[in-house]
């Protein structure tokens, strides 16, 4: 209990030092809106725009924000829009036979800026990881746009689009595919945001071309968006001298009364390997019950086939996570993961607890 | 109205067939060596970790870093399941901090691998992502071996 109020304590202290803007797509499902309505960037995720500023205020938090926090909007002046994000967590884990471990301390201390170089038209975009560690540059891109928005470029480095973006890099379906956001590309993509549709096509180096490693890669995805919720499809090829990769996703999101619901299922075929190519299949299935505002349970089921050549190597996920959002600059997140997979592998038969400060702005 | 309808319950239907695809458990594990890997198709030494190539590819790289380090996407270009790990880590510059060596051979302090599972790089997040980080009798393991030469 001590430490768990020393943890609390020093998390708030940090956050109120360091102040989060994030993306979850379930939010975007449950509201039948898109990524753009509520990011600056219009694949979704990072620096808000305004109208997410008014929304994390007003439709997800339980309460509003003390003044003068209630009239923040992320606008600094007319031509610049800033924020940040913090993740700072403590987590254990218990694999049989081991010792218990716990790991605490900042997960990442993110700032955003979006520059409007010319209104409506042309912006730079910076998301910069300022923590842990010497700063790292996550995404840095110019973006060309129309004046409704219905077309745009964006050249630099950015997160390559590919199924749903989400805030758990550790999913299957994030690992499996190699596109999250934790590993951005440098290359041009051109997208296209119309009232029933998404897409967006790019071309990269390739997050796995680096060093000697040599080739190219290209991403595209395009999303459906009715009513009764969206279907979207992704695909990525990569060209590369150490083997070429396939990749092909279908993802999903709909609503049952309070409950936002998400699936993706990802096919990935690599060379490269001894044997030649190497297939792999992952799917998620996530829901979110919005029990009141401010309040949301979330349950995932998660399967990953590491070889689909290779019988009774199946590994699952299970978790159980509950977010509170007092205000709109801050939550509180505490889940438990269950493991399962072969019983000679301990490790992959792990659980894990864990309670998580987010702050942003 | 009746559009929306069936647009729904199709849609959960597809759903549905995920979670089906999913199941309930893990695999038996059956005629599999302890990375999942059919028995006789690679080296799997079994037992505590040791300071060798071998033993650290089997307890480390393979289970735990080629979960995301392998194929056409593998951050930074590192693959690191059993046919790649070698040759992309041992007198290989950094992707991240090019003035380091992945592996230096004989000096792990200045390992950046060694640097990244210890928590001490001065870029990007502590390895393995997201945790658990490897125990410390794991990290000696690997420090000796690059300590000894970093041999095949």
């Amino acid at each position: 209990m001590k430490a768990l109020l020393r943890f609390l304590a020093g998390t708030t202290v940090g956050a109120l030092i360091s102040l989060a803007a994030h993306a979850e797509p379930y939010l975007a499902v449950r509201t039948g809106l898109k990524c753009v309505a509520c990011h600056v960037n219009p694949d979704g995720g990072g620096l808000r725009n305004a109208v997410g500023q008014s929304f994390v205020q007003n439709v997800i938090a339980a309460n509003p924000a003390p003044a003068p926090l209630n009239a923040w909007n992320g606008s600094v002046a007319s031509w610049l829009r800033i924020g940040g994000d913090l993740r700072t967590d403590s987590t254990e884990t218990k694999v049989d036979g081991q010792a218990t471990t716990r790991v605490s301390g900042n997960q990442q201390t993110r700032l955003y800026a979006d520059l409007q170089l010319l209104e409506n038209h042309l912006g730079a975009y910076i998301d910069e990881q300022v923590a842990p560690g010497k700063s790292l540059r996550q995404e840095a891109y110019a973006r060309l746009q129309t004046s409704d928005g219905g077309w745009y470029a964006k050249a630099g480095q950015f997160y390559l689009p590919f199924g749903w973006r989400l805030q758990d890099n550790t999913a299957f379906v994030r690992q499996l595919s190699g596109i999250s956001m934790t590993v951005p590309d440098k290359g041009l993509l051109v997208g296209m945001e119309k009232p029933e549709w998404s897409a967006q096509l790019a071309y990269s180096d390739g997050p796995g071309n680096k060093g000697a490693v040599r080739g190219h890669q290209l991403t595209g995805q395009l999303i459906w968006l009715q009513p009764w919720g969206r279907l979207g499809a992704a695909m990525a090829h990569v060209q590369s001298t150490a083997g070429n990769r396939q990749s092909w996703g279908a993802f999903a999101g709909t609503t049952t009364g309070p409950v936002a619901w998400l699936a993706e299922l990802d096919l990935v075929a690599d060379d490269g390997y001894p044997e030649g190519q190497r297939r792999q299949m992952a799917s998620l299935l996530e829901a979110n019950w919005l029990v009141v505002k401010g309040h949301n349970v979330k349950l995932t089921s998660e399967w990953l086939n590491p070889d689909t050549r290779v019988s009774n190597d199946d590994k699952v996920r299970y978790s159980l996570l509950y977010e509170y959002t007092p205000i709109g600059f801050l939550q509180l997140r505490a889940g438990y993961r269950w493991f399962k997979g072969i019983p000679q592998n301990a490790f992959d038969n792990r659980r894990l607890g864990f309670v998580e400060l987010h702050a942003f702005f | 109205m009746r559009v929306v309808g069936l647009g729904r319950i199709a849609l959960c239907l597809w759903i549905g067939s995920i979670s089906l695809i999913g199941g309930c458990g893990g695999g038996s594990g059956e005629g599999l060596d302890s990375n999942g890997r059919p028995i006789g198709e690679g080296a799997d030494p079994g037992g505590p970790i040791l300071p060798n190539f071998t033993s650290i590819q089997s307890h480390v790289f393979t289970p735990i870093c080629s979960v995301c380090h392998a194929g056409g996407s593998a951050p930074q270009g590192l693959r690191l399941d059993a046919s790649n790990a070698y040759a992309m880590t041992v007198g290989v510059s950094s992707a991240e901090v090019p003035s380091l060596k992945r592996i230096a051979a004989g000096d792990p302090d200045n390992s950046y691998l060694i640097q990244k599972i210890e928590g001490h790089a001065s870029v990007g997040a502590r390895m393995p992502y997201g945790g658990p980080y490897l125990d410390a009798a794991t990290i000696a393991a690997m420090r000796q071996w690059i300590a000894n030469g970093a041999q095949p």
